[in-house]
């Protein structure tokens, strides 16, 4: 990896439109860092709908807010057709240069707003819709999601009782509804990260970003890892960073030579717990994903080198 | 308006366009239905205060800094180069040193042995880079003369051009001093010009070094002989401070029977005679004693006057004291390494030298060096055929000379780091006063005595100068220039091991291989053996440097702060906003070059 191109830096650190500080996430919050990233990339020209969840906490209670740009709080299940709704109304006005943003976390993706979720996306209303996957309910107390990777700690699946499901594939799902774009981002790769959010910034239709946040209390680890640990899941293959096309074509970020999944691992104490069988079981789930997506790339997109240049 | 039919009907969008009220994007608050709004930004939420450590930009030193023995601002110039801003990279070296083509040619890098990159891919060639930039022809000493001090008037003479004897007249020019430089020999440059074999210094590239000294208004006055023309009595008197760099250049005596032939010669003798343009005639053999960087070169010139020369040394070439590139050179010249074996006695017949007897050795225990002792083998001797020897002991500084001169014994033992002897007024350094035998620490010695010397001349008597050494090693003449305190002379300052950085951000990245110009034949060939490098090749070497310790300004920091915490003042620098930083400490543990320190609150 290397230091992020130069018009990375200048767009991620530029003011045009910044994010006052002071909200109130956790110290080293992933999902904090990663919505201030996108905004950057907005600019003022959007709008936000957040279900209950941390980000509804993070953007500060009434009267305050961070975001800088209109946000409106909804219901946990609601964030899709929210957006969607508000669409609409901008295209009432014949106002389409507004971007509207569904940004929610797994728990409101993956489970309990799947449903409107699907629904926005066969309809292909024209919205970005964001997942910060922190992989469970984090906001209330770290309950599992369907994003808890297989036998990893929470609240509600401690050792006794571990989760028995490897991680629900969402982005196959969404892939299912063959919409313009999905893709898979990490706040470690910034130069990846811009260039995905800009693209599907100007991509009409339904847009799906799915955001690898880690979570510092959540996930137990100290604050300062959070981005080493972005880093890590995705070079050990953990999270694949990917893009898929109207469902059916899909680049992939490859990595031919996975590494540091054994830290990965061991930086976070809610895999503490793991037996050699648990470590095993984790890395199967991971490499059975990994080689879905791979073969997946090679029969429709291909692979790509680091900085999404075609691998010949 | 658009019309969006699927959404509203005809009979909305008309209550919208004419029921009396505006449109919605155009409602103020008080107009909108009723329902909670924030209206404020987060912006007054102390934040700050959840904080138990707080990051803070520290500048760290890069160990290339501490291991110059000269006090090059190594990373300094590097990073310049990276940047390619030549001409600031060029000022930046000669500011601490004038013989940036000498060193880049002859030193033996411990900057680079002490570079972290090594612990990755191999260090960062900074010997090549600072070869490339006092290379350069645009760049005069009168350059660097601007930046210099007005001038004060004093007078100081310095015994030997050397390496030293240069640095320090370069020095106390540059601090506004007038310089006289009294050389015995017809030229200057002392051991580097008639020690170094030209084929590995090249007479025109110290030519052009001096050039530069001469440019700032240095003298010299050459075939002058300590005790002949002047006493030094006189010169005391004549001059406001006198510094004495005579040298080393005195060959050790073998001691056994036969020394005194013709063809037995000593290193510096046979290499100074190639110097001067001279082919000495050595015969189709020569035999070469000892194990040092001289007995290297004398090898590899006798090569070079078509001889078949042989090294013999007491112990194996692992314990050889010259540099280990020089060694694989010499042997891919043809050089042949006898090991484990000492000089006896030389054979002559009717005075003529026919070969030398020798004896084996096997190493014993470690002695007081470190290094195992050779043993005598008894009934081991054995004989080499040879029409000639090279003496290559090692020298001293020749005591013969000054016997005359008790001032000068007596500032040689008394001199000290900084070249001050018991005498106020007279300084003495380089090889003249021991320690480290290296071209680089002669430079060291010289600019510490310069330094010393205008303390001693202006300054505060009592002020230490140890405050100009970069982290408590070499000293700093650009920030005894600037009388003050620099980022790197700062008290306390940590060196930067490999450990410190973050290795995510710099992929693996080959070193620039040149390719050597090795003697092939047997031919009188004294052409530089070490190619340079191009602008574009500098610059890429540059780029693989780490520049461990200090802010490039990536924004990094930036980018990764959850709390938009990190920003730039008005004069660019990154700075911490205090209210917002949680002190989570993402910027410290991803900073690639370890900038950024984490600190207990107060």
């Amino acid at each position: 990896m290397n230091e992020p191109q130069a018009q990375t830096t200048e767009l991620l650190t530029a003011d045009h439109c910044k994010t006052s500080g002071g909200h109130l996430a956790c110290q080293g919050c992933g999902g904090a860092l990663s919505l201030r990233m996108a905004l950057q990339v907005f600019g003022k020209e959007c709008v936000f709908v957040i279900p209950a969840c941390c980000m509804a906490v993070i953007d500060g209670p009434f009267p305050v807010s961070s975001l800088g740009v209109p946000l409106m709080h909804i219901a946990f299940g609601a964030t899709a057709p929210t957006a969607s709704g508000i669409r609409a109304g901008f295209a009432a006005q014949g106002k389409d240069e507004i971007l509207v943003v569904g940004w929610a976390g797994d728990g409101a993706t993956f489970d309990i707003g799947l449903g409107a979720v699907s629904a926005a996306a066969d309809r292909n209303d024209d919205i970005l819709y964001v997942c910060y996957d922190n992989e469970a309910y984090m906001n209330t107390g770290v309950q599992q999601s369907g994003a808890t990777p297989r036998a990893a700690w929470t609240s509600t699946s401690p050792r006794q009782a571990p989760k028995y499901a490897a991680k629900k594939d969402i982005i196959s799902i969404m892939a299912a509804h063959r919409i313009p774009y999905i893709a898979s981002v990490s706040p470690s790769h910034p130069d990846d990260f811009v260039r995905k959010f800009q693209l599907a910034k100007k991509i009409k239709g339904f847009r799906f970003i799915h955001i690898f946040s880690p979570c510092p209390p959540g996930q137990r680890f100290e604050e300062r890892n959070t981005i080493k640990i972005a880093r890590k899941a995705v070079e050990s293959r953990v999270f694949p960073l990917l893009e898929i096309y109207n469902g059916k074509k899909l680049t992939l970020q490859d990595i031919p030579d996975p590494q540091g999944l054994e830290e990965y691992i061991k930086l976070q104490r809610r895999f503490d717990h793991f037996s050699t069988e648990d470590r095993k079981q984790f890395e199967s789930d991971i490499n059975t994903h990994w080689h879905e997506l791979h073969d997946w790339a090679i029969q429709s997109g291909g692979l790509t080198g680091e900085n999404g240049k075609r691998n010949s | 308006m658009r019309k969006h039919p699927e959404i509203f009907s005809d009979a909305a969008l008309r209550h919208i366009k004419t029921g009396g009220t505006k449109p919605p994007g155009e409602m103020t608050a008080s107009e909108l239905p009723p329902m909670a709004v924030s209206w404020s930004s987060t912006e007054h939420l102390p934040v700050g205060e959840w904080k138990e450590k707080a990051p803070k930009y520290v500048r760290g030193l890069s160990p290339c800094l501490t291991h110059c023995p000269v006090g090059n601002d190594v990373e300094g110039f590097v990073s310049k180069v990276r940047d390619n801003d030549i001409e600031t990279a060029v000022k930046l070296l000669l500011a601490e040193n004038p013989l940036p083509a000498t060193c880049g040619r002859v030193c033996y890098h411990p900057c680079e042995d002490g570079c972290n990159r090594k612990e990755l891919d191999g260090a960062v060639g900074i010997r090549a880079i600072e070869r490339y930039l006092g290379d350069h022809p645009e760049f005069k000493g009168s350059d660097i003369w601007q930046q210099a001090k007005p001038s004060s008037g004093k007078k100081i003479a310095v015994i030997g051009s050397g390496p030293s004897g240069l640095a320090c007249a370069w020095g106390l020019a540059l601090l506004g001093h007038k310089v006289e430089v009294y050389e015995q020999k017809e030229k200057a440059g002392g051991l580097l010009r008639y020690g170094i074999p030209a084929y590995r210094l090249p007479k025109d590239v110290l030519d052009r070094e001096i050039g530069r000294i001469t440019d700032v208004g240095v003298k010299f006055f050459y075939s002058w002989k300590i005790g002949e023309d002047r006493i030094i009595k006189d010169m005391l008197a004549a001059f406001d401070a006198v510094f004495v760099a005579a040298g080393a250049v005195k060959t050790r005596q073998l001691g056994i029977q036969g020394e005194n032939n013709n063809n037995v010669w000593s290193a510096l003798d046979f290499l100074n005679t190639v110097a001067n343009g001279i082919i000495p005639d050595i015969g189709a053999r020569c035999v070469i004693i000892g194990g040092g960087n001289s007995a290297v070169d004398a090898a590899r010139s006798a090569r070079r006057l078509g001889a078949e020369s042989t090294i013999l040394y007491r112990r194996t070439c692992n314990e050889m004291p010259a540099h280990q590139a020089e060694i694989d050179d010499a042997i891919a010249e043809g050089v042949i390494i006898s090991e484990l074996a000492v000089p006896l006695e030389f054979i002559l017949e009717d005075g003529t030298l026919r070969g030398v007897n020798c004896l084996r050795t096997r190493l014993g225990e470690p002695d007081s060096s470190g290094r195992r002792k050779p043993l005598p083998v008894p009934g081991s001797d054995f004989a080499i055929e040879c029409e000639s020897v090279i003496n290559a002991l090692g020298e001293m500084v020749s005591s013969e000379d000054l016997t005359s001169n008790l001032q000068l014994i007596r500032a040689m033992k008394t001199a000290d780091a900084w070249g001050k002897s018991m005498h106020p007024s007279l300084f003495a350094g380089g090889d003249f006063t021991g320690g480290e035998r290296t071209v680089a620490h002669a430079i060291g010695g010289g600019k510490r005595a310069a330094m010393a010397i205008d303390r001693f001349l202006l300054g505060t008597k009592n002020e230490s100068l140890e405050r100009y050494r970069v982290g408590g090693g070499p000293a700093s003449l650009a920030s005894y220039l600037r009388s003050g305190d620099s980022e790197v002379t700062a008290g306390g300052i940590r060196t930067i091991q490999f450990d410190d950085l973050n290795p995510a951000y710099f992929p693996a990245r080959e070193r620039a291989y040149l390719e050597k110009h090795l003697l092939e034949s047997r031919d009188f060939e004294f052409s530089e053996v070490e190619p340079g490098m191009n602008q574009a090749q500098a610059i890429e070497e540059a780029e693989r440097c780490f520049s461990c310790g200090r802010c490039t300004k990536c924004g990094l920091c930036q980018i990764f702060c959850p709390e938009g915490a990190v920003r730039k003042n008005n004069k660019n620098d990154l700075m911490i906003f205090d209210s917002h930083c949680k002190g989570c400490g993402i910027c410290v543990e991803e900073c690639p070059r370890c900038a950024i320190e984490f600190r207990e609150e107060s």
